[in-house]
């Protein structure tokens, strides 16, 4: 109770702070490393090695090849600033949110790769967190802030942040953390003129290297989208500038247009990022159902099947989402958004676990008509899914979870050892055996 | 004025002790002795450290891996003292070239912190079997020898001179040297992933052997 009174006075003092942070550093000048700096770049590099150790960087090469070159192309000519080594890596984290340590680590998070819809927005997002490191923002922030937190503590508001009942933002609440200037950037954003900065170096860059700026418009918009119920209104895509770096960038492009790239060479780009992309987006589905956000785990799925709905795999993780929709609908209805909604919600995650929550819902008409209308949709994916591809062991064990629940448990039975035999080795084996021994002592069979 | 009363408190507790105070919490088919804990897979501690100063708050990078460290072996030498078997597979050279492997001990990891606001909020409620992670949890019992997981979390705030005489005066000047750490140890049912037993603990410097020496006590599972 006391944070949630606590918090939205934080909030202001900590808005106004950023916007009257100091500027940045002016281009090309150089850049006097202080004792507090270099403890920044320790805690940095700390960080990036805590991420890899706690299985928070997904590692999929060919992902990491593209994630590296759509980087590389956005880096300003010369050498890197000092102390300063690229590096661009996806975060298993489906919160969509990026950010860059003072190192010159950039992440993006597998929820923000798998909300953007092409090359040209990831290149604009990984252009825009470049300029916080080459003109130094965090080390200028971390300074400022040093100044400035008798008045407020960082790390309280962080912990006051931290996101109830769900494991969604694991990672930026990790850096905030170990950084806490990170954290602090990663939500309130820099002052309006750094922000402003970055925005307008993305957009020369863009311009620079044939991709089109009008996408850095559209990644902002795609930052607002409300898959969930947010009772959390605290990270990138609730951004308190978004609006105005909607408004003041469509002025920038209406003044000053860019060379238009032609349809073709955005849709081939389209048609690479989908395609580079869909093992990530698949993780993130994953990490979404895993983080009690199955509303999200359904949309990134709807886009992956519309990119490639022959694909078993696609359907599996789709089935996958609707199962574990349970009784939620598929959007979040007018109700579930209105004040008082969210207020209900926000409630709920305070006093609930998400399994909780999930019977309390089951226990009413509706709850119990949405959870039998998405598992028959996840039992009809996981059976077209099968059609495509007989041998996709990991169908074979969504379905069975799905019969258990539904108590067909001899369907169940059969499927948990279809899965088995046609993955012999997989990590689960012991908690699949698990639920066959169950179920024969059950079944008798 | 009532904050600093109870910091106060907290530190006047800790310089007469300097002893962790354990509270534990029991599932109730481990309290009737309906199931029995003899092995168990530590997963690797995640310890936060915080050094709170007048300028604001920084990380503590390098202390948090050495703590981590005194940590697990506390807590695992409390654990054999009380006659388990525990294994520590998932360490770092382990998981180093298993990309699958570490994804799943960050799963485990990650549910265990979506449910800990609710158990750490209500901990009592363990005794009514209210919490579980599900059976994802096997997948971190490959052998199926294993009865239960042990998840630990530890939270270290150190304060400078000059932070701990703003809030504790010169009684807080005088502890300032120690972080402060609160640490929880939850052992989860390895098949099915409820919460089988939490114990908190409030040390003064990083919990070690002696911190978790007379825990556990109330696992020992009938020979």
């Amino acid at each position: 109770m006391r944070l949630i009174a606590v918090r939205p006075i934080l909030l202001v003092l900590l808005t106004t702070l950023s916007v009257t942070m100091l500027p940045g550093v002016e281009k090309g000048s150089s850049f006097e490393f202080t004792k507090v700096d270099l403890s920044l770049l320790e805690q940095a590099d700390a960080l990036d090695s805590r991420l890899e150790r706690e299985g928070m960087v997904f590692h999929d090469e060919a992902m990491e090849t593209y994630v590296n070159q759509a980087g590389r192309a956005m880096l300003p000519s010369g050498t890197a600033p000092e102390r300063v080594m690229w590096r661009f890596r996806v975060i298993r984290d489906p919160m969509a949110n990026a950010f860059a340590l003072p190192n010159g680590s950039i992440y993006v998070t597998t929820g923000l790769v798998s909300l953007l819809e092409n090359e040209d927005q990831l290149a604009g997002v990984l252009a825009h967190e470049m300029t916080h490191v080459t003109d130094r923002h965090s080390y200028l922030a971390f300074r400022d802030y040093r100044k400035k937190s008798t008045i407020a503590s960082i790390a309280a508001y962080a912990s006051s942040m931290a996101p109830v009942n769900t494991s969604w933002g694991a990672a930026i609440y990790m850096a905030g953390h170990m950084v806490p200037v990170v954290m602090m950037a990663s939500i309130n954003g820099y002052s309006r003129e750094l922000e402003r900065d970055a925005d307008m170096y993305a957009f020369n860059k863009l311009a620079e290297g044939n991709y089109d700026p009008k996408e850095l418009v559209n990644t902002f918009r795609l930052l607002e989208r409300m898959d969930e119920v947010n009772v959390d209104k605290i990270y990138y895509n609730d951004h308190p500038k978004l609006d105005d770096r909607i408004g003041y960038m469509t002025g920038l492009i209406s003044s000053k247009p860019p060379v238009s790239v032609s349809p073709e060479v955005l849709g081939s780009r389209r048609m690479k990022y989908l395609s580079l992309t869909e093992q990530v987006v698949r993780e993130d589905i994953h990490l979404s159902i895993l983080s009690h956000r199955p509303r999200t785990a359904l949309a990134r799925a709807k886009k992956l099947i519309e990119f490639d709905p022959n694909s078993a795999e696609n359907l599996r993780v789709q089935a996958d989402a609707y199962r574990s929709l349970g009784p939620w609908t598929p959007r979040p209805t007018d109700q579930e958004l209105s004040k008082d909604g969210k207020q209900k919600e926000q409630s709920l995650r305070r006093k609930l676990t998400s399994d909780e929550e999930e019977r309390q819902l089951l226990a009413n008409g509706e709850g119990q008509a949405a959870w039998q209308e998405n598992q028959r949709l996840a039992e009809e994916t996981y059976q077209k899914a099968l059609a495509i591809d007989p041998a996709n062991a990991k169908t074979y064990l969504g379905l069975g979870q799905l019969y258990e629940k539904t108590n067909r448990n001899k369907e169940a039975l059969e499927a948990y050892e279809k899965y088995l035999e046609l993955a012999p080795n997989a990590l689960d084996r012991q908690r699949v055996q698990g639920r066959i021994d169950i179920l024969r002592r059950s079944t008798g069979l | 004025m009532t904050r600093r009363i109870s910091y106060m408190l907290v530190v006047i507790l800790l310089i007469s002790s300097a002893l962790a105070t354990a509270v534990e919490f029991l599932h109730p088919k481990l309290k009737g002795k309906e199931i029995s804990i003899r092995n168990v897979v530590v997963l690797p501690p995640i310890v936060k450290m915080t050094k709170q100063g007048v300028k604001g708050a920084e990380g503590m990078a390098k202390e948090e891996e050495e703590a981590a460290g005194t940590i697990a072996s506390g807590v695992t030498a409390g654990l054999t003292g009380s006659g388990l078997s525990v294994e520590s597979p998932f360490t770092e050279e382990a998981l180093r070239d298993n990309n699958e492997l570490k994804y799943a001990v960050a799963d485990v990891q990650r549910k265990f912190d979506e449910i800990a606001p609710q158990l750490y909020k209500k901990p009592k409620d363990i005794r009514k079997g209210r919490f579980s992670l599900g059976d994802m949890v096997a997948v971190l019992n490959s052998k199926g020898t294993a009865d239960a997981l042990v998840i630990i979390r530890s939270d270290g705030q150190k304060q400078t001179k000059g932070k701990a005489f703003m809030t504790g005066g010169l009684v807080g000047m005088a502890t300032s040297g120690k972080a402060t750490f609160i640490s929880r140890v939850a052992l989860v049912d390895a098949k099915n992933g409820d919460i089988l037993y939490l114990a908190n603990y409030i040390t003064s410097g990083i919990p070690n052997n002696k911190a978790f020496d007379k825990s556990f006590r109330s696992l020992s599972a009938p020979k």
